[in-house]
């Protein structure tokens, strides 16, 4: 059954998982590779979700987590250790509907917890109650993580010019 | 004493008084005069505002009946103290980025702005959703937006707008297409009247010319002599008919005298007996 639904959720979901991929891993490959795999673990685990909204986070906090567990990694960390997103990959992360400038790559050289925040807070349009499903903390700690996440990066902003 | 002429000497001593004032005491009684003339003016003016302003304030009233927000917006622009924006806040609608015309992050404010124009309503929805997790929407007119407004609701309205109007009718879409409809009159009356010029110019040509010509072969023919030319021709193919016909009658009358001729001589050949 899930495997007639796999072209649907394949449509509605991969494009947010690779985005979701890339925000951490910060490279096509990987990203490509983990929104796969969040597909390959939907058809293994046939998961029952109760709501479009829980179907949804499943789907995205998997991504996170795949990509948190590759990044915690030694193979990767032995290969990457820069936070900045390298040039070349920058072209491979396009948002539909959303203009995207130098502040988008900014927010991807956050720390995690400011960086999960405020890229599914103001580049996925999520609400702060859906943020807090994906990532598995309470509203507030979302919240205080979008307030410092954005100071943080408006002084970033400041020093860099 | 009569009623009346008691009344009359009151008056003349009325009158009486005056005269007999000083050129002084008059000038007194004329700055007087017009001191309370222009008393009364003012109060009158003053009763007019206070009208004025509870008639305002009615209206905003009413419109406050209507919709809050709008009510509040008006009588602040009334009293001068805040100039009037070209938005009102809005039910939030909780639309998409996809269902978006424009979408605007301001990560460093702390907010993010959407924009849905509807273009018939000459209205752009603007939805706000704050860090807090707070939302605000407004419905904004681009039309009653200055270009150089430094608000960012109205800034934003202006940015969708443009594009939904580049976007509609491949950017053919002005706002003036909205006034249209008041203009075809003065754009069926110049068209009318350039027709009328036309005409008048085919009339002059018409008469300097004739009727107009049609290539047919290698002449040119007008209807008139088309008809006539077909006419012609009718009538020839007609005497031709006729002739063949005549031809086909004499060649039988002929050959039926020839026959007749030929019977003759076998009936004589017939009666002379033979010698015995």
């Amino acid at each position: 059954m899930m495997a007639n639904c796999l072209e649907r959720y394949f449509q509605k979901y991969y494009a947010k998982c690779y985005r979701a991929a890339f925000a951490l891993v910060k490279n096509r490959a990987d990203a490509e590779d983990i929104a796969q795999e969040v597909l390959v673990r939907l058809l293994v685990y046939e998961p029952e979700f109760a709501s479009e909204e829980h179907e949804k986070a499943w789907m995205l906090r998997t991504a996170i987590n795949l990509a948190k567990d590759l990044l915690k990694s030694k193979w990767h960390n032995a290969l990457v250790a820069i936070e900045t997103v390298d040039e070349a990959e920058k072209s491979y992360l396009q948002i539909p509907d959303v203009e995207t400038d130098d502040t988008l790559w900014m927010v991807l050289e956050l720390p995690e917890r400011f960086r999960n925040c405020l890229y599914l807070f103001y580049y996925e349009d999520y609400s702060i109650r859906e943020i807090a499903d994906i990532l598995e903390e309470p509203e507030n700690t979302v919240k205080s993580n979008l307030k410092r996440g954005r100071e943080v990066l408006k002084r970033r902003l400041q020093e860099r010019r | 004493m009569a009623v009346n002429s008691v009344n009359g000497n009151h008056l003349l001593e009325k009158i009486g008084n005056c005269h007999s004032r000083n050129s002084k005491s008059k000038g007194n009684a004329y700055e007087n005069f017009m001191g309370n003339l222009k008393e009364k003016a003012q109060e009158k003016e003053a009763q007019q505002a206070i009208q004025q302003s509870t008639a305002e304030s009615i209206n905003a009233l009413q419109l406050d009946y209507r919709s809050g927000k709008l009510a509040s917006e008006l009588l602040l622009q009334k009293s001068g103290r805040v100039e009037m924006h070209a938005y009102i806040e809005t039910a939030v609608r909780h639309i998409s980025y996809a269902e978006s015309d424009k979408v605007k992050v301001c990560t460093v404010e702390g907010y993010t702005l959407k924009a849905q124009v509807d273009a018939d309503e000459h209205m752009v929805y603007i939805e706000q959703k704050n860090e807090d997790g707070t939302c605000q929407a407004y419905e904004v007119n681009p039309l009653k937006i200055s270009e150089n407004t430094k608000n960012p609701i109205e800034q934003m309205a202006l940015e969708a707008w443009d594009i939904a109007k580049d976007l509609h009718n491949d950017g053919m879409f002005t706002e003036m297409d909205e006034t249209k409809p008041a203009d075809a009159s003065t754009e069926k009356a110049v068209t009318f009247s350039e027709m009328v010029d036309k005409f008048e110019e085919f009339v002059e040509k018409r008469m300097e010319e004739g009727p107009p010509k049609i290539q047919i072969g290698g002449s040119e023919f007008t209807e008139d002599e088309w008809e006539r030319l077909l006419k012609r021709i009718d009538k020839d193919i007609d005497a031709y008919k006729e002739e063949l016909r005549e031809r086909v009658r004499r060649q039988q009358e002929k050959e039926a005298l020839k026959k007749r001729q030929s019977g003759a001589i076998e009936e004589e050949e017939e009666i002379i007996p033979l010698p015995v």
